[in-house]
């Protein structure tokens, strides 16, 4: 099919034809990319058993599917700030958080202005975050809607260049918003440039934010679950106890039961000396 | 003479009608004369694992508390379970027909027949051992269980409304002068520290846990389906039902 295709637009329009034929093994490829990958990719991170390798993992399989050099995982935290969990960067070889041992030093991101108590709209994360949506930034140098302060610096002391960004929300089934998952340069998969990620990697990470809400939530029910019990809080309440017991032991059945129990050990004991 | 065991729970879905047959079966495979008495009359259920069909059963337990029949007609030899030599199992098994359920629940019935047949069954069969199967929770049939016991076993789960139920039940049991008690904690996660379980659980009691039975996908598959400790002997919890059995054959 994609070849006749192919093949009709070429007899016709030989200049677009090539265009067109590259447009379409993308789009293949994506779709490709959907079954063989994302979908995959979402049944292995239900089956983690360790957090740190399942948030690592999300970030992990987040930046092979988009081809991006870099990324963080933020978890919404009940303080209402994202907090930093993960970071990879593979040019500057940067490993933060997840499996690596090394801890996130960067502070966590308010989501709302601790001045104002304004929603904190100039991050491009927050914002993800507070508006359930992801938000794809081309070029963070020409970005005028939110503040890439932070980048920048990062850039500057790190040698680095920050081009596009990519923020998908990890959203759990009651629709909220539990986490952000944030992609940096897309990497052309031709020539390995930095790109902007486009309408369809969008879709495809959204996806995969969904399956990886899901994973981390079942793994955060379960070890709630499983923490509960292992913390073996065993808690009697003697009063009530006492009183249960009380009603029980001072009926006319029980003492007699009681009572008869009695002769009848004391006959077994008699019998057996 | 012979030791009755009771084998006692105080909510249902522990296990307890599991843990029942496997400890007879184990006890019968050391070649000892076992009879199970199905006392959970309101809800049955110790039929399924030694694979019991209604068709087999004439007579049931309620029918000798109505007076229809001795006890030990109510009695099937359920040896063939084992599949290999040991002394012979009976199972008295409680009616699974809901009319029959039913009528128990309308009428009600002298607890006092109970003692009557379980000392009728061990004469008339022989028995070595007679192990009851108790309705969950506390009330004149399982006082009267308990009372006439040699061993009481209590299964629990490792949760709070079990903990609190469990530590009525031995209080209860300890006025009774039961002379021997002990633990068993069933579906423990596998993920739990048991060592730290069982000293705790001890500490508070102030009876030995016999057993901690961890959850696993085996059992769960199996259901009530057949016994697991003969299945499956090398399970962990087929090993921990034999220290059970270790105890009450001790």
């Amino acid at each position: 099919m994609v070849g006749i295709f192919a093949l009709v637009v070429g007899f016709k329009i030989r200049s677009q034809s090539r265009r067109l034929l590259r447009q379409v093994e993308r789009e293949k490829k994506r779709a490709d990319k959907l079954a063989n990958f994302v979908i995959p990719a979402g049944l292995s991170l239900v089956t983690n058993t360790d957090l740190n390798t399942l948030l690592e993992k999300i970030l992990a399989e987040g930046k092979t599917l988009a081809q991006a050099d870099g990324g963080t995982l933020y978890l919404v935290t009940p303080e209402k700030t994202l907090r930093f969990v993960t970071v990879l960067n593979d040019s500057l070889k940067i490993a933060m958080g997840g499996t690596s041992g090394q801890e996130v030093s960067l502070p966590p991101l308010p989501l709302y202005d601790p001045g104002t108590g304004e929603p904190n709209r100039k991050n491009v994360a927050v914002s993800c975050a507070l508006e359930g949506r992801a938000i794809s930034v081309a070029d963070v140098y020409a970005e005028k809607g939110f503040d890439f302060s932070g980048a920048k610096a990062f850039d500057q002391k790190m040698n680095y260049r920050t081009l596009s960004v990519l923020c998908v929300p990890l959203k759990n089934a009651q629709q909220k918003v539990i986490g952000v998952l944030q992609l940096i340069n897309a990497q052309s998969p031709d020539t390995g440039e930095v790109i902007p990620f486009d309408d369809h990697l969008r879709q495809m990470m959204e996806l995969l934010g969904l399956l990886a809400a899901a994973a981390l939530e079942s793994y955060l029910r379960i070890k709630t679950l499983t923490d509960q019990i292992a913390e073996l809080k065993i808690q009697i309440d003697e009063a009530k106890k006492e009183r249960q017991v009380a009603e029980i032991a001072e009926t006319d059945y029980f003492k007699g039961l009681q009572s008869r129990a009695r002769e009848m050990r004391e006959k077994v004991k008699k019998q057996n000396r | 003479m012979a030791k009755i065991v009771s084998i006692h729970s105080y909510r249902g879905g522990t296990g307890k009608s599991n843990l029942t047959a496997n400890l007879a079966a184990l006890t019968a495979l050391e070649g000892k004369r076992v009879a199970v008495v199905d006392t959970d009359i309101q809800s049955p259920g110790i039929h399924m694992p030694f694979g019991l069909s209604e068709e087999r059963v004439k007579f049931a337990l309620n029918h000798f508390i109505w007076g229809e029949c001795p006890v030990e007609e109510a009695a099937y030899d359920v040896t063939t379970v084992l599949g290999r030599p040991g002394g012979p199992i009976y199972l008295v098994p409680s009616s699974i027909k809901v009319s029959d359920i039913g009528r128990i629940l309308k009428e009600g019935y002298d607890v006092r027949l109970l003692n009557d047949g379980f000392q009728a069954l061990i004469e008339k069969l022989q028995l070595d051992y007679l192990f009851i199967d108790t309705h969950p929770g506390v009330n004149e049939e399982t006082l009267l269980s308990i009372a006439i016991s040699d061993a009481l076993v209590l299964i629990l789960r490792p949760d709070q409304q079990d903990f609190q139920g469990t530590a009525v039940t031995v209080e209860l049991a300890k006025k009774l002068d039961v002379p021997q008690m002990m633990l068993v904690v069933n579906k423990a996660l596998p993920s739990m520290n048991f060592d730290e379980l069982r000293a705790k659980v001890e500490k508070i009691y102030d009876v030995p846990v016999a057993a901690i039975l961890p959850l696993t996908t085996e059992l769960v598959q199996l259901a009530s389906a057949g016994l697991i400790s003969l299945i499956q002997p090398d399970l962990e919890a087929s090993r921990e039902m034999r220290k059970v059995s270790a105890r009450i054959l001790a």
